[in-house]
């Protein structure tokens, strides 16, 4: 395994200016001669600029030691609409990237960019779109190191896709396995769940729709790290993002083998998701999330990994929500509000409002 | 069949308003509530206003797990 | 370990215990509500009803009793004709003869998900140069949001905009079932947001002529039990009454400014219901003041034959006389990713809701007490926090 992909056929180069964006994206944008140079020169690396960027290679060189494992993750991003409240397609980019390797125990060095760009993009939301991306990456304490652009025909793709390449770092012997999952074991999520899926539907499918709901897209591995720090045999964490919390616990009950109970007085759910949520007919528990995480540790080790996480401004509504029990078909149950049991199942797929 | 949601009326101008639910500002039609007005309780289905909500039972409703639900100690389930 | 808090009970649910071995007899009541079916399941509560309590699912979907020739229709006009459909997200994925919406959309078909009928006029409005039809389906408490849309298309003088409409109301469908014989049940859990429409006074002849039980319910976690509490209670003490277990909501003659623009704008027809077959007077069709919205009409559509998917059996389904299990082809060929009937499509279909939250057997809850971990390096028995 290298260190970084090589995959630019366009060389990124540091430029000093940083022209206030004008205009569209063109075909030419994306060509790999002058008008790329000028792209990347006035609009994308002096957003992103690093010391790694600049160096004019194909790929960039980081740094090792020689126990660490290394990671890597790849993702790409085709959200619509690109922007939508609390944040937009670039945040979401460096999250989701940076979120997979986090909860693979990773401590994240580098992200790679390949931004796909319409031909008509307006160059100030691209503008918006590369802020977002830098934020993000500062956030996580992640640089971009790498990257490519290319563009397509008006109508060939919506607006901007991007995929992000991430790798990290893990140390020698940390394994976060749901085969190290037994019954007892508590299952925690850093904070209330289904906000980033019910922000994008809205936004997409009910623009009209004022919401005080705002994305949690968020980078974890700061949160991750810490956590790992203070209470390092976590046993098992994913991030909980497209199929939401069940298909995490889903997921868990399936590979470890064992029954997963969540206990639904005890999950995260603010008002304001849950009334949307109820709108539209959808279940907080099968809707996305971009800064969520479940974490699985050994029972004796719930308050301390609590304790951790509730002191980080991204765990701060950390709640134990469920274990792992002693019945060994791989379900995931529900223990409900008023004290019945249903099973939990994996959603099916597209996420729609629904009015019956 | 048929999800209805209680929501707070907060505009209304002839047939068009403006209902909240809990954080989410929701455009509805309220030409089958000609009675209710800014302030009113709601119930929304499909985006438009069915019913105007007796304010103090759609209160009560709201609330009701709190009210109606009692925790039995002899039901702990020690197992958990 | 300690939970730290009691899981919440509800008082209704040790009243529905009491009066159930009251009662002392199995006793069977019918929920005519797709969103009861879905609550029933979603909130465990199905898990806690006492054994001889035992809740049928009638035919209170409006996309599974949607008959099989409508939904050809429906999918016929979306790929055939260059027009924009318009539909509630929960029919796109209903299976037809030749797929569903939501196939045909892959194929290129331009549908659209909405969220409410005015958003299919504003649509028409914005794009003068297409037709949009608007698949509307629905019992009585959707209908008046069609009416509204089509009331005012035609006010607007809109020649690009109709409906394919396949409204349905729920008293003819209970009626027929109950002169069906085919189901045998003490009472009937009435749709509370139906009613906030018709008022409870409809459903008034269940109780005067086939004297059965009936009450009025909510869709909170509570207001189930709380409503079948009344039921049992009426079965046990003999009385055949009708009780309103949802005045938030429902008045005795439901929202007259809403029946008033059904009734301007639709009329009483036959229609076909899946399962029930043609019941007199149970659907409503454009008067023809409005005949220029009906997308049937315009675009000068067939109805196709009814073709049913062999061996499924929704129509039995949706009228209680089997429980999804029953069906060889549930989980057998027929799940939610790959539905062949719609009582799988729909999140409120009967055959989902048990496929979703019922398909295995949960055993009785084991103590864990064996399973209790020590810390090693204390030996202390491991206790949770308390939740706040």
């Amino acid at each position: 395994m290298t260190h970084a992909a090589p995959i630019t056929d366009t060389n990124h180069r540091l430029a000093e200016g940083n022209d206030k964006p004008r205009g569209r994206v063109t075909l030419a944008h994306g060509g790999g001669g002058q008008l790329t140079d000028e792209l990347l020169d006035n609009l994308i690396l002096p957003r992103l600029g690093n010391d790694l960027m600049g160096g004019l290679l194909d790929s960039a060189t980081l740094a090792a030691t020689g126990t660490d494992k290394l990671a890597m993750t790849i993702d790409s991003y085709v959200v619509q609409p690109w922007k939508f409240p609390g944040g937009d397609i670039g945040r979401l980019a460096v999250c989701g990237t940076v979120n997979d390797l986090a909860v693979c125990g990773g401590d994240p060095v580098g992200i790679a960019l390949s931004l796909i760009l319409a031909e008509g993009f307006e160059m100030s939301d691209l503008a918006q779109v590369i802020d977002s991306i830098a934020q993000a990456g500062e956030e996580a304490g992640v640089s971009v190191v790498t990257g490519d652009t290319k563009v397509v025909g008006r109508g060939q793709a919506d607006g901007v896709y991007i995929t992000t390449a991430g790798v990290a770092r893990v140390p020698q012997g940390r394994t976060l396995s749901p085969k190290r999952v037994n019954p007892g074991d508590v299952l925690i999520v850093n904070g209330p769940i289904g906000e980033h899926g019910l922000v994008v539907m809205l936004a997409r499918e009910m623009p009209k729709v004022k919401s005080v709901l705002r994305t949690d897209a968020a980078p974890l591995n700061g949160l991750i790290q810490t956590l790992l720090k203070k209470v390092p045999d976590v046993l098992f964490m994913r991030d909980a993002t497209r199929s939401g919390l069940a298909g995490v616990a889903c997921d868990l009950a399936r590979d470890s083998g064992w029954r997963v109970t969540l206990d639904e007085a005890r999950i995260p759910v603010r008002p304001e998701a849950q009334h949307a949520a109820d709108m539209l007919g959808l279940d907080p528990l099968e809707v996305a999330n971009e800064g969520k995480v479940v974490v699985v540790v050994r029972p004796y080790e719930a308050d301390a990994a609590l304790a951790v996480m509730r002191s980080h401004p991204l765990g701060e509504g950390a709640r134990i929500i469920g274990h792992v029990g002693g019945v060994e078909d791989g379900l995931c149950e529900l223990h409900t509000l008023i004290g019945g049991r249903r099973i939990i199942q994996k959603p099916y797929g597209e996420q729609l409002p629904r009015i019956c | 069949m048929c999800l209805a949601v209680p929501a707070k009326l907060v505009e209304r101008e002839g047939d068009q308003g403006v209902a909240d639910l809990h954080g989410n500002l929701v455009p509805v039609q309220t030409l089958f509530a000609p009675e209710a007005k800014v302030g009113d309780w709601v119930l929304v289905h499909a985006g438009f206003v069915i019913k105007k909500l007796d304010r103090h039972q759609a209160e009560a409703t709201w609330a009701v797990l709190k009210d109606l639900a009692e925790p039995l100690p002899e039901d702990v389930d020690e197992s958990w | 370990m300690n939970p730290g808090k009691p899981t919440i009970r509800l008082k209704s649910l040790k009243r529905l215990n009491q009066l159930a071995s009251e009662v002392g007899r199995d006793v069977a009541f019918m929920e005519v509500c797709g969103t009861h079916t879905m609550s029933v399941f979603r909130s465990g509560l199905r898990s806690l009803l006492p054994k001889n309590v035992n809740l049928l699912s009638g035919p209170g979907c409006p996309v599974c009793v949607t008959a099989q020739s409508d939904i050809d229709m429906l999918i016929a006009l979306a790929v055939d004709h260059d027009v924009i459909v318009c539909t509630y997200g929960d029919m796109l994925r209903v299976p037809g003869a030749r797929g569903s919406l939501e196939k045909a959309r892959g194929d290129g078909a331009d549908v659209r998900v909405i969220y409410s009928s005015m958003d299919a006029v504003t649509l028409a409005q914005e794009s003068p140069g297409k037709q949009i039809v608007f698949a509307a389906v629905g019992f009585e408490t959707t209908t008046p949001a069609t009416a509204a849309a089509v009331d005012y298309a035609k006010r607007m003088g809109l020649g690009n905009f109709t409906v394919l409409a396949s409204h349905k109301l729920v008293m003819p469908a209970v009626t027929a079932l109950l002169d069906s014989g085919t189901v045998h049940v003490d009472g009937f859990l009435l749709p509370g947001h139906v009613s906030v429409i018709t008022g409870w006074r409809e459903f008034d002849p269940i109780v005067k002529q086939y004297n059965l039980p009936c009450v009025v319910g909510g869709f909170e976690d509570e207001q189930i039990p709380e409503a079948l509490v009344d039921l049992v209670r009426l079965v046990g003490e003999g009385r055949a009454e009708l009780i309103n277990q949802y005045p938030q909501a429902v008045a005795e003659h439901g929202n007259p400014s809403a029946r008033a623009l059904v009734k301007k704008v639709f009329e009483l027809a036959d229609v076909r219901w899946r399962g029930l077959g043609t019941i007199p007077g149970s659907g409503l069709v454009l008067r023809d003041a409005y005949r220029t919205f009906d997308a049937q009409a315009r675009f000068n559509l067939s109805q196709p034959k009814d073709r049913e998917p062999k061996g499924c059996r929704c129509g039995e389904v949706i009228t209680g006389a089997v429980t999804p299990p029953q069906c060889v082809l549930f989980d057998n060929g027929c799940t939610p990713t790959n539905p062949i009937g719609p009582c799988m499509v729909s999140s409120e279909g009967t055959c989902q809701a048990w496929f979703k939250y019922h398909r295995v057997g949960v055993p009785k809850r084991r103590r864990l007490a064996s399973m209790r971990r020590r810390d090693p390096k204390t030996g202390k028995p491991s206790v949770l926090e308390v939740q706040p």
